[in-house]
């Protein structure tokens, strides 16, 4: 079944000026993100990976248009019709922001440190004018509840919280306009792997209950993977990839993407593998290079790729790849190695014995 | 926000449940010694300079003509027949045949007391209660000189009292100028940035490469002579006010730089919060605690420019007084080495520039209540 | 005794701890552990375990006075049949300054802030070359570019003049491992090397390290909190949970059949691609260091807390190829709880 389109965002442009002298002339761009088009289903997630500085973060901006896009059109679906949202103004754009939200990476600075729970989470309400005092508050305990705090901590401050613990209140902040889609900015980079799996779930059990589309940006592809349905690889602002995340992991179709698996550390110590790392280091996006962006560190570059720039181009069926040799490359997917098994699992010895004593009197 | 700071109960409990950063800051601030005991010196001082009139013995400008030179006076404790009262003795002038200098002698057979809430000369406490009760005295025909007295017979402690009245409001009203301006420059610029950014930069730069003491002392020298000292006390402070408030719009621009990308700023945006909203909620807030760090380390700067420019007689003029001009007269060498307590005003000077200097210090730890 | 022989490194009740106005701070609370000649012996561990810190205690670079090895020793067996103990050092003496660098050597998280960037790549090594060996100048530079060219930087005959802004996160982080090696060091200490890092950079790096183990024969202390990272590089592994070892042992060993709860529950917490079923991660949080618990420390995240462990904080079992410390592996403690 088809699912509707919440968000569309059609060869969005973003250019950063680069500015010299005393002036502040503009003697230069940074293609920060160069004709990046997509869409993100009702209900579903799209991750986003890449490296630093491939466009990731400055994409999910400005589609809430936090920086303005330089061209391109965003289609954000409001009263069952996608509207261009690019040329709304700040009226109007209220009423998309309490469609469209998004989560921050750093659970430090995401949160005014002068500001209590409450009030930070009841934020959104009040700069939209939504309720009454006393029903914001109602609305921020069913928050906290929502994203397992406990609403009784509501007056305290953020620096009274851990990294996980903010996490969820920038998630209830979010949630309190009841968006379609929030736009997650790296949510667990900064957390603890313990705590990272907690907020991975969190956020998946939301969609769930709350029907939420996530555009996921991240650069860890396994956190990618674990949380997206379709996975958008971008290299130096613009998409190599777009594929189901099985599809893209199993079999990639673009040299960056089949680099970006190699690449990945796995938790596996019997895993053997030969990885073809990639050489030299990502251009400057003030600077890219002719053809095809990724050319320079390719091991399949050919002639051609110095030429022309290849477009994102559909195969078979529900994927795209700007590659000029993506129907004649054989590409190595992610696989362990030797190991088919994964290694965990293996139960504590005494763990049966010890779980059957946790209840037991001191 | 919560403002209130927590009551000893709060603080006794030590867990920092449900404080404010401003109740962190000031926990924090507590527990640096030196900035809060400068601190409440501070407010003393402040205290005594507002009512300097109370707390002198004797009008700025009362000359003693017979008292010229008069060295500063102890108060005693103790007699020759054991503890007293606090007093002050009678001295007896006499005269140097061979250097023809006045020398003070104290007399121990007159005996003053030291009287609190004495009559005295008549005065208008702040400008508004007409009284002649002053904080200490002692009875006629006793003197007391605290500091001793200068060339024309005026005692010091009363001229140090209304000369730093003078210097030290000059020195706070100027700041809280030069702050409200270079707050609202530096917001404009550092949040709206472009034009207004590049245009306030140049103003800024171009005001600062101005040699500084050449350009006081000629603004201070436009100054009509027929001004009222009232007017050329105002007059001194907004000089000071407008060539201040650039390191002040550098500082507040540079917090906001900071501020304007933090996530919480991007979030309210996300919100649909307007630029006024951002500002006004969280980046003046938020820059708020640095502001006041920044005001607090200014005052001093101020007070010194002050004092430099009466010292070098463009500022406040007859028959005001200010610490600066005080200081003109202990110019000369002979004063130096004779009058020593000539110096007491550059004294006043010293120790409430470091008061302010180990306050603002304080501040500025406390400022930032997450560091160690 | 070949065992004497094969170690390199002897830490043993070490703790490092710190005064804040907040009290004292365990940041190292009573460690022990080897590293062995030429094996790479991984640190695992959230934020605060005292992973790094354990790094700088054995570089006595811990920050003074507020921080101060309280206890324990760090044997060194250098050269001389004769270990020296670290922690009895002074930190600014010539021995410990002998001791940094030419034995031991360390690269930092950020490849941004640990270079100098007012003098030239070069300037550095040749510095640091030139401080611990008696060589000229030119003799320092000619070993620079070797080196240089050694962690694969394309052209080091002109790179070695350029300035730390001139490279990328990834270029600068070889220069500070060509750095570390500049003498030869027996033992690297790596102090999250590829945090900062891109996957692709992370993945040179880490296959640069291996390499030049293998030409340098040094042993390597990784430390990091990304478990793919240690299962790719380490042989023997270490997690450290609030300032304490909690479970030690060769990596198949940690990874296959881990025995700790805490080891367990970040095995279950970390993504692995193919694996669609749900993680489960655990639960809570780390505490703040000042309110550690009594007792185990991990008790109150425990899913398999039982009562003794709320009470005494459990010691080092041992088994045949792993120590664990969890009350779970006492023979004691289970049948005298099961009454």
């Amino acid at each position: 079944m088809p699912s509707e389109t919440v968000l569309q965002v059609h060869e969005l442009k973003k250019y950063f000026p680069i500015r010299k002298g005393i002036l502040k002339r503009t003697v230069g761009w940074i293609r920060a993100v160069d004709e990046v088009s997509f869409s993100v289903s009702a209900g579903q997630t799209l991750g986003l990976v890449g490296e630093s500085g491939c466009g990731k973060t400055t994409t999910g901006r400005c589609i809430l248009r936090l920086y303005e896009p330089t061209a391109g059109s965003i289609l954000y679906r409001l009263d069952d019709q996608l509207e261009n949202i690019v040329e709304f103004n700040h009226a109007e754009m209220k009423r998309v922001r309490q469609k469209l939200q998004i989560i921050f990476q750093d659970p430090f600075s995401s949160l005014d440190p002068r500001m209590t729970i409450h009030d930070i989470i009841a934020e959104p309400l009040r700069i939209n004018r939504i309720g009454t005092r006393a029903q914001q508050s109602d609305r921020v305990e069913e928050l906290m509840d929502l994203v397992g705090l406990n609403a009784s901590q509501m007056n305290r401050y953020p620096h009274e919280f851990s990294g996980g613990q903010r996490q969820r209140i920038g998630i209830a902040r979010a949630l309190a306009l009841n968006p379609e889609m929030i736009v997650c900015d790296e949510p667990v980079s900064a957390l603890d792997v313990s705590v990272q799996a907690q907020v991975l779930n969190l956020l998946m059990d939301l969609q769930e209950r709350l029907n939420l589309a996530y555009l996921f940006i991240a650069h860890d592809l396994s956190v990618v993977e674990y949380i997206s349905k379709r996975v958008v690889v971008m290299y130096l602002g613009k998409i190599v990839e777009i594929a189901d995340a099985t599809d893209l992991y199993q079999s990639p179709r673009h040299p960056y993407t089949e680099a970006l698996l190699g690449a990945i550390p796995i938790p596996d110590p019997l895993a053997k593998r030969t990885r073809k790392p990639l050489t030299g280091t990502v251009p400057s996006a003030a600077n890219p290079p002719s053809g095809c962006n990724f050319r320079t560190r390719c091991a399949y570059a050919q002639d051609v790729c110095a030429r022309e720039e290849p477009p994102l181009t559909q195969i078979d069926g529900d994927r795209s790849v700007a590659c000029h040799f993506a129907d004649e490359l054989e590409l190595t997917g992610f696989s362990r190695g030797g190991t088919s098994r994964l290694p965990i699992h293996s139960a504590l010895p005494n763990m049966n014995y010890g779980s059957s004593m946790a209840g037991a009197p001191g | 926000m919560s403002e209130a700071s927590p009551g000893p109960a709060k603080l006794a409990l030590g867990k920092q449940q449900g404080l404010s950063q401003w109740d962190l800051m000031y926990i924090k601030f507590r527990r640096h010694r030196l900035a809060m005991f400068s601190g409440v010196f501070l407010i003393l001082v402040y205290i005594v300079i507002l009512f300097a009139e109370f707390f002198s013995p004797y009008p700025t400008n009362e000359k003693f003509g017979k008292f010229v030179h008069t060295p500063p006076m102890p108060i005693l404790f103790w007699d020759g027949d054991g503890l007293s009262r606090p007093f002050v003795y009678g001295y007896n002038q006499e005269l140097d045949i061979e250097t023809f200098q006045r020398t003070y002698v104290a007399d121990t057979t007159q005996k003053y007391y030291l009287k609190f809430f004495t009559k005295g000369s008549e005065y208008s406490l702040l400008g508004l209660v007409a009284t002649d009760i002053h904080f200490f005295g002692v009875d006629e025909p006793g003197l007391i000189f605290l500091f001793g007295t200068d060339r024309f017979g005026q005692d010091v402690f009363s001229r140090v009292l209304t000369g730093a009245q003078v210097t030290l409001t000059a020195g706070m009203l100027s700041v809280a100028i030069s702050v409200a301006l270079g707050a609202v420059l530096g917001t404009l610029s550092g949040y709206y940035g472009g034009v207004v950014d590049l245009i306030v930069q140049r103003v800024i730069e171009f005001l600062s490469s101005i040699p500084r003491i050449p350009l006081w002392m000629t603004l201070a020298a436009v100054m009509p002579t027929d001004w009222s000292s009232v007017r050329i006390y105002f007059g001194i402070i907004t000089i000071l006010a407008f060539l201040g408030w650039m390191g002040m719009a550098r500082e507040v621009r540079g917090k906001v730089l900071i501020l304007r990308s933090m996530d919480y700023v991007m979030a309210a945006k996300a919100g649909g919060a307007s630029g006024a909203y951002n500002i006004f909620k969280h980046m003046l807030p938020n820059a708020l605690s640095h502001i006041i760090v920044v005001a607090t380390l200014a005052v001093p700067v101020m007070i010194i420019v002050e004092t430099s420019l009466s010292f070098l007689g463009f500022g406040i003029q007859p028959p005001m007084t200010s610490l600066g001009a005080l200081l003109r007269e202990a110019q000369n060498v002979q004063s130096v080495v004779n009058f020593p307590w000539l110096f007491s005003p550059a004294i006043v000077i010293i120790v409430t520039t470091l008061a302010f200097n180990f306050l603002g210090d304080g501040l500025r730890d406390a400022a930032d209540p997450y560091s160690q | 005794m070949t065992e004497q022989q094969d170690t390199l490194l002897r830490v043993s009740g070490l703790k490092t701890h710190f005064r804040t106005e907040q009290g004292t701070i365990r940041a190292v609370d009573g460690i022990d552990f080897e590293i062995k000649r030429g094996e790479t012996f991984g640190i695992v561990g959230e934020s605060g375990c005292g992973k790094s810190v354990t790094a700088y205690s054995i570089m006595q670079l811990i920050e003074r006075p507020q921080g101060d090895i309280v206890s324990g020793s760090i044997e060194y067996m250098g050269e001389g049949a004769r270990p020296i103990d670290i922690a009895a050092l002074d930190p600014n003496g010539p021995d410990m300054r002998n001791l940094r660098g030419n034995e031991i050597g360390m690269i930092f998280q950020e490849p941004m802030t640990s270079l100098n960037p007012i003098y030239t790549i070069g300037n550095q090594i040749i510095e640091a070359i030139v401080l611990h060996q008696r060589v000229s100048k030119m003799e320092a530079r000619k070993r620079a570019i070797e080196l240089l060219d050694r962690v694969g930087l394309s052209d080091p005959r002109s790179q070695i003049d350029d300035y730390p802004h001139q490279l990328s996160g990834g270029m600068r982080q070889r220069v500070m491992i060509a750095m570390a090696l500049s003498c030869n060091p027996r033992l690297l200490i790596a102090d999250e090397p590829t945090t900062a890092l891109d996957v692709t950079v992370e993945a040179q790096i880490l296959d640069l390290m291996r390499d030049l183990q293998q030409d340098f024969g040094m042993s390597i202390m990784l430390i990091t909190h990304n478990l793919g990272v240690v299962a790719e590089n380490c042989d023997r592994v270490m997690v450290m949970y609030l300032g304490k070892v909690i479970e030690e042992g060769s990596a198949v060993d940690i990874f296959y059949n881990p025995r700790h709860p805490y080891t367990h529950g970040l095995l279950e917490s970390i993504p692995q691609i193919g694996l669609s079923s749900r993680l489960t991660p655990i639960e809570g949080a780390v505490p703040m260091m000042q309110d550690i618990p009594t007792g185990c420390t991990f008790a109150p995240r425990c899913p398999h807390v039982m009562a003794i462990c709320e009470d005494d904080p459990p010691m080092l079992f041992p088994s045949d190829s792993e120590r664990t410390k969890c009350w779970l592996y006492s023979e004691e403690a289970l049948p005298q709880h099961a009454k």
